[in-house]
């Protein structure tokens, strides 16, 4: 060995190995496990999505947001499985129920106090012309009627005094007695809408096509985007101009408007479509109904712009890097290139958009469903429960509010956790 | 400037000639003929009404022919919702309603969204942007129709004490109609403006002039409204043109929900009754004008900031 060492040259910067390393046999005796120990990586190397996953989790925002995303997924997807009840079951005899309820006692007491006011005028007419002895002039009964109705009985009042609380949870009269019964009984949580439709579950499910539609919708741009984006800049030149000329033609549209007018068009095609047989694509369009698809529609040909300007720039600089080039000169085909070389190299960007492309599917999609042109009827959505809650809101205003609070912290959390995963993902884009 | 213009127009008349082409075609793939209604005509009515309209003709030639009554300002007439009567005049009649509620929206958002960005960026890490960003992610997150309905029903309800604002809007009361709509309307935009104005100041805030002028020993308001507020809302013009069409498309919900007699909530009521010549006819009233907004921000932006290039490879 020792003669393979060149001697350093003289005048040479190299240092003199031969003196450094003055070797013994014990050198070269092997090591011992201990001492193999010291030489294990102290640190484990850390891949892209680990890398990611901790700084996400210093996010605590973000960690927050995704803790009420998996809520909401539970919510959705198995809660509907816990309640007896089902999202279009018109439960007889229990319609309009507030989320809450009296006992069958205490509304029992309650009926017999809040008798109307005429049954008392009457008493109390009755009362006044047994005393008086001849029939009460106008004047008199004048009287008898203000004071009937100054002395009110305020049930407020009553209720304090005869402990009479509102329970939670809303039950009809006839689910009272079968508990009363033995039987045990799935409450309302939050009461049921006229037609006796248990809204809770109507939440859970509404909840589940906001969130599917999302994602699909997501998905769907994702496709298309990735796909068109990632052509147009790897290809450049002219091709590029052309095609994002288009891009820029889409990007000008306005969008809600072509989305109404889609879906107020394909309506008749698609229920056409749906009636002429009863192969598995008629059911999925009688599934879905006929506004849900033209959404989709709209969502791939309007809204993959954004996508497709995020991959296209990502890819014009990630082109000229040498990892392309050692692929190209190893003769790899161009789609194999955008497949494996380029599009791997902005999963980061790709998985921020998509994300944040749900929020804003699960945006439109109420919004139409609230104008009435979303989600068809025997389905329903948030929206549409909004819009349905919207008629009687002086008496139900819960049924307004609750609806509109679950969308918007869906949303909330749906936003947040993009931003926190954008951050995470790509920490030069952070603000 | 000129070059750039001219091809911004020739852009925007692209973009309406696709979706008035677009408009057309698909109204026209709808099948069953419009003359098919409760009382079922004979063939040889449904002949002769369809050469009367025109639609024995190929569909190229009737899009030709839609397309010219178009420039001329003829839009056909409604088939349902105010029979026979031209859509040219139910558009003027309902538009100036939805035009003044958009303006107000879209002026009140950009003021205050601009304002409270620029609070935010400047007292940066205080608790007072830490307020602001909270309410403006909250403000993001919810639908406009959310925010109206809430409005509504808290400000307009059941609630004697809260009841400022009419539950109908009625125009005759003049302002206090308004508010609520344009509350509605403006307040996703507001939000927007000053995430937006907010970070851009910021940017603007950090630059070597901001430097140079508080070394000049500048005073606060000075750097802050001369100096670094015209570089900060360059960003925020940019924002104009969505948020004008959002505040005309938001216009829908708003409009039904406060049942303002509108553009926007007829354009709905037309959807559902499917009154076709309607659809079209405020689709792309509504498309032209969104796409020549879009055509004037983007002057203004350019005119406003000479700096920017518009070459092919920009990002």
């Amino acid at each position: 060995m020792s003669e393979r060492i060149k001697r350093a040259r003289f005048g040479s910067m190299q240092p003199d190995i031969e003196n450094l390393l003055e070797l013994t046999a014990e050198d070269f005796a092997p090591a011992t496990d201990e001492q193999k120990e010291g030489f294990t990586v102290d640190r484990e190397s850390t891949s892209y999505w680990k890398d990611a996953w901790r700084r996400l989790k210093q996010n605590k925002v973000a960690i927050v947001a995704l803790g009420v995303i998996f809520l909401y997924i539970i919510f959705a997807f198995i809660g509907p499985m816990l309640v007896p009840y089902g999202y279009d079951e018109f439960n007889k005899g229990a319609e309009n129920l507030y989320p809450w309820h009296y006992s069958i006692e205490d509304k029992a007491i309650l009926d017999s106090v809040s008798g109307d006011d005429d049954a008392r005028l009457a008493a109390a007419l009755e009362a006044a012309e047994t005393e008086k002895g001849s029939a009460l002039s106008s004047i008199e009964i004048a009287k008898i009627k203000a004071t009937i109705k100054s002395t009110k009985l305020d049930i407020g009042e009553f209720k304090k005094e005869n402990g009479i609380h509102l329970q939670p949870f809303g039950y009809s009269t006839g689910e009272l007695k079968r508990i009363e019964a033995g039987e045990k009984v799935f409450p309302h949580v939050f009461g049921t809408d006229k037609y006796g439709r248990d809204i809770m579950v109507r939440l859970m499910i509404g909840t589940r096509v906001s969130m599917l539609i999302g994602i699909c919708a997501a998905l769907l741009v994702l496709l298309i985007g990735a796909t068109y984006g990632s052509i147009s800049g790897f290809a450049g030149g002219r091709v590029d101009s052309i095609m994002m000329r288009v891009v820029e033609l889409i990007y000008s549209m306005p969008e809600v408007l072509v989305v109404l007018l889609l879906s107020t068009a394909l309506k008749p095609a698609l229920l056409a479509f749906q009636n002429s047989g009863d192969g598995p694509m008629q059911n999925l369009v009688g599934l879905m109904g006929p506004n849900l698809i033209s959404l989709f529609v709209a969502f791939g040909l309007l809204y993959w712009v954004t996508m497709a300007r995020i991959i296209r720039g990502q890819i014009l600089q990630l082109k000229e890097q040498e990892f392309v080039t050692a692929a190209k000169a190893l003769g790899a085909s161009s789609g194999r290139i955008i497949r494996r070389h380029l599009l791997p190299n902005c999963v980061g960007q790709i998985v921020v958009t998509t994300c944040l492309q749900i929020p804003e599917a699960i945006f439109l999609e109420s919004f139409l469903s609230f104008l009435g042109v979303g989600v068809s009827a025997p389905m329903t959505s948030l929206g549409s429960m909004a819009a349905d809650a919207l008629k009687g809101v002086q008496t139900y205003g819960y049924r307004l509010v609750i609806p509109a609070v679950i969308l918007s912290v869906m949303i909330l959390s749906l936003n947040l956790f993009g931003d926190g995963l954008r951050d995470a993902l790509d920490p030069r884009l952070k603000k | 400037m000129a070059k750039y213009s001219l091809k911004r127009l020739g852009m925007a008349l692209l973009t309406l000639l696709v979706v008035a082409s677009l408009t057309f075609l698909l109204m026209n793939s709808i099948p069953g003929s419009p003359w098919l209604s409760e009382k079922s005509p004979s063939q040889a009515t449904i002949d002769a009404l369809n050469e009367k309209y025109g639609m024995d003709k190929p569909v190229i030639v009737q899009l030709g022919k839609y397309l010219e009554n178009l420039v001329k300002g003829d839009m056909g007439v409604s088939l349902k919702m105010q029979k026979n009567r031209p859509v040219v005049d139910i558009i003027k009649e309902m538009f100036p309603v939805s035009a003044s509620i958009g303006f107000f929206a879209v002026l009140w958002a950009t003021l205050v969204g601009v304002t409270l960005g620029c609070l935010a960026a400047y007292n940066r890490g205080k608790w007072i942007d830490s307020l602001l960003r909270v309410i403006c992610t909250i403000g993001i997150s919810m639908p406009t129709f959310v925010i109206a309905s809430l409005l509504l029903t808290t400000f307009a309800g059941s609630n004697e004490a809260l009841r400022f604002f009419p539950t109908i809007f009625n125009a005759s009361l003049g302002i206090k109609a308004y508010i609520l709509p344009c509350l509605a309307l403006g307040l996703y935009p507001m939000c927007y403006t000053a995430r937006q104005s907010r970070s851009s100041m910021l940017d603007a805030l950090g630059q070597d002039y901001i430097k140079t002028a508080r070394a000049k020993g500048l005073r606060n308001p000075v750097i802050i409204f001369k100096h670094a507020l015209r570089n900060a809302l360059i960003p925020v013009i940019t924002y104009l043109g969505p948020e004008i069409a959002f505040a005309f498309c938001g216009g829908f919900v708003v409009e039904t929900v406060f049942s303002v007699p509108g553009l926007g909530r007829y354009f709905i009521q037309s959807i559902l009754n499917r009154d076709y010549p309607v659809i079209m006819g405020t689709t792309i009233f509504l498309a032209a004008f969104i796409i020549i907004m879009n055509f004037f921000v983007d002057l203004l932006y350019k005119a406003v900031d000479p700096r920017i290039s518009y070459s092919e490879g920009g990002k």
